[in-house]
């Protein structure tokens, strides 16, 4: 018997050791299903809207509690300014998805529950939200610009890492037809204490003892309340963005073309019930193809949208690149949270192209990481939100 | 001690699995091998081109044995360019497809971010880091790089282009220091559709120096292919719900993981194609891939688009799941999205590992 406990003791320290492996090793990822799909950059006002589409990959039924955070100026109309922040505004929702449901709806109008929307067929067109609605999906309100984050929950509304949530997001030109798509961001989950705090890069401490429930990077940080479980993947310590110069020429349409870039960006650590936003300060080191280095570094409250072309930094412009023998159009920049402030980001880039001052199209794309960060990062829910 | 000799040996089979293990690909980091699933270029690039990005993520110049496949077909007629036969101006013209690889070297330095357009490639000229006039601040240069224009003589080509890092000696190296992205730009209006390339990360350490990449399975050199991959798409024809405009179509674009580029043979890859709608209820299909696969969606299962199950008026419903899974070799593949005159493209996602197969990229020996 002893012998038998002696090997279930190593057997247990190896699916330890394979676990901390395995976890080690994922990353967030915009090609796999997780458990909290995120999309940073939603727009529904005069002139774009977004289209969400979210499946359930899996063969059982999913829920997800979502959230919308408002991003907008309090007058939209107006520059930001100590007397005219963003709003910061948190709304939140549930949704139900059957075995491998797909679903949408677009940002602006949300989706109504109406069993009796006719199918799609030859001579019906005009076909929206058939299909089994996922529940009462809300509009936003106008002149919205923020994120949406999508958790997975289970039958009670608590939080579980089942990973069966992937989702894209279309930002539609209402004029032009122009359309724009990137791939959600999802963050797998590993285990779940299914309260109302996600621990990500990160856990709970679940045994017995005083440190119950406080969040931890490993079992040491537990004491007697060990294990450590993690909950959700880790946000990425680095972002590599590869961009054109703010305002350079595309090679394709020619010298009198331009392409600026936006990188919109939101903190991993976000709390709902406080509805405090986070800062976090970033630090870029950019690259251009002459090998030329150049940093920069900025904050970003809650939400940011940063425009290559308005950001002070000359080197960012195809202007500021030209005085210098070996300016370029082309730039790889590393961006990562600095030390003071420490919570991870997540991103999303969209490019802008113009032929003679004149807008032609738009593409959004995602954007590679690198590494973990070594802090977990806590997304805080009102607790009675997770409740039946 | 037999204990410990069984602890040891139990210690050192995980390790084993750890460096053994292969994951599948991935589009959001950088890679040893990197792959671009759709180049295109028309009218010489008068009428559409590819904006190609290449960086090097690490501190150190790479060295990188590029593979473009130009998979235009050929009228048997007419002798001109095609991807089908109705695009053959002779009703009895048949479309036959072509598999042409051409490859290339690039050197990039450190950090360094690299562009071309596929129709024009990068001569010397365009190099900014020529070695004479320019170097970067350790010396380093892009000097023997040349990419060739990707066209034939028709001025068209659409293919895929796969890269991999070379070590010193020209052999494959395990250094994932690649990333790059793709920029499609259509005729007027210009529309721009921009993906990610997929990035296949090498096992350290487990990369030998023969011409065989083994992608996943047993002895893996590389991040193997997925077991599915999964496409969210609105149906063919489907409005869009957000401006009520031009019905929406999406082309899916598919490439086989194995290829052999020292014979030349073209893999065959049966796709199995199982469909969700709204309804959760499920549609399926299956078509051949022929080393290379571009297709609207709606002509996957049938010329007639309407009677497609990929249609909006078949499915009944606006969006749908599409979970594809190939036999007999992996897959890989990238989207695109039209809404009218503009477009979208998007990385597919991914799922499961393709349990202990391997495919490989047969190189030539360089």
């Amino acid at each position: 018997m002893l012998r038998q406990r002696g090997r279930v003791k190593v057997l247990g320290l190896f699916v330890a050791g394979l676990a901390f492996c395995d976890v080690a090793r994922a990353d967030i990822s915009t090609e796999r299903s997780g458990s909290i799909v995120v999309f940073p950059k939603i727009i529904a006002n005069s002139t774009r809207d977004t289209i969400i589409q979210i499946t359930n990959t899996s063969n059982q039924m999913v829920r997800a509690h979502c959230f919308y955070v408002n991003a907008a100026l309090t007058d939209p109309t107006a520059p930001p300014g100590p007397l005219n922040p963003p709003l910061w505004l948190e709304v939140d929702f549930d949704i139900s998805l059957t075995k491998q449901q797909p679903t949408y709806w677009s940002v602006s109008q949300g989706r109504e529950v109406n069993p009796t929307d006719p199918p799609c067929e030859p001579g019906v067109q005009d076909c929206f939200n058939a299909g089994f609605d996922p529940g009462r999906v809300p509009p936003v309100v106008p002149d919205f610009v923020g994120e949406l984050k999508c958790v997975e929950v289970d039958e009670s509304n608590r939080p579980l890492a089942g990973n069966h949530l992937k989702g894209e997001a279309t930002l539609v030109d209402l004029a032009t037809n122009d359309v724009s798509k990137y791939n959600a961001i999802a963050v797998p989950g590993l285990e779940n204490n299914a309260d109302d705090i996600l621990v990500l890069g990160g856990g709970q401490c679940t045994g017995p003892g005083d440190r119950n429930g406080d969040i931890c990077g490993s079992d040491e940080d537990c004491g007697e309340s060990a294990p450590c479980a993690f909950e959700y993947d880790a946000c990425p310590q680095t972002w590599i963005v590869n961009s054109q110069a703010a305002g350079s020429p595309d090679l394709i349409l020619g010298t009198d073309s331009t392409v600026d870039t936006e990188i919109t960006i939101i903190p991993c650590t976000q709390n709902y019930e406080t509805q405090e936003p986070t800062t976090v300060t970033l630090q870029f080191l950019t690259w251009n193809d002459y090998e030329s280095q150049f940093s920069f570094s900025t904050s970003v409250t809650c939400w940011g949208n940063l425009d290559l072309a308005n950001l002070g930094a000359p080197h960012f412009t195809f202007e500021g690149q030209l005085p210098d023998p070996l300016g370029s159009s082309f730039l790889q920049s590393r961006i990562r949270a600095a030390a003071g402030t420490p919570y991870g980001v997540m991103m999303v880039a969209e490019e802008f192209r113009a032929v003679s001052g004149t807008p032609v199209g738009t593409a959004a794309y995602n954007l590679h990481i690198e590494g973990q960060r070594p802090n977990p990062d806590v997304i805080t829910i009102p607790a009675e939100q997770l409740e039946p | 001690m037999r204990k410990s000799v069984w602890v040891a040996g139990f210690l050192g089979a995980v390790l084993t699995s750890q460096v053994a293990r292969a994951e599948t690909y991935v589009s959001d980091q950088a890679a040893a091998l990197v792959v671009f699933p759709a180049i295109s270029v028309f009218e010489g690039g008068a009428a559409e081109d590819t904006l190609i990005q290449m960086s090097n993520t690490s501190n150190q110049l790479v060295a990188v044995q590029c593979y473009y496949v130009n998979a235009t077909g050929t009228c048997s007629i007419s002798g001109d360019a095609c991807q089908e036969a109705s695009d053959c101006p002779s009703a009895i013209d048949l479309c036959i497809p072509q598999w042409v690889e051409t490859d290339f070297r690039l050197y990039i330095t450190a950090r360094q971010p690299l562009a071309w357009r596929a129709s024009e490639g990068l001569q010397a000229a365009d190099l900014p880091l020529d070695g004479v006039a320019f170097r970067g601040p350790t010396g380093e240069s892009n000097a023997s790089t040349r990419v060739p224009p990707f066209q034939d003589e028709s001025g068209q080509a659409v293919g895929e282009l796969k890269c991999y890092a070379l070590e010193g000696d020209g052999t494959p190296s395990d250094r994932n220091v690649l990333k790059g992205e793709a920029t499609l730009i259509s005729p007027e209006p210009y529309s721009p559709s921009k993906y990610n390339a997929l990035g296949f990360r090498a096992i350290e350490g487990a990369v030998n120096d023969d011409n065989r990449l083994r992608l996943g399975g047993e002895e893996a050199e590389y991040d193997g292919c997925p077991n599915v991959l999964i496409l969210n798409h609105f149906f063919d024809g489907a409005i869009d719900p957000a401006t009520d405009g031009p019905p929406i179509e999406t082309d899916l674009i598919l490439v086989p993981c194995t290829e052999n580029f020292v014979n030349q043979i073209p893999t065959r890859v049966t796709a199995q194609y199982l469909v969700f709608n709204e309804f959760e209820q499920r549609f399926s299909t299956s078509a051949p891939v022929d080393c290379y696969f571009v297709s609207q969606i709606s002509n996957i299962d049938t010329p007639d688009e309407t009677r497609s199950i990929f249609s909006v008026f078949v499915s009944g419903t606006i969006t749908g799941q599409t979970r594809i899974r190939p036999v007999n070799s992996g897959l890989m593949g990238v989207a695109f999205e039209y809404h009218g005159d503009t477009a979208a493209a998007f990385n597919l996602n991914v799922q499961g590992e393709r349990e202990g197969q391997s495919d490989i990229l047969t190189v030539v020996a360089q």
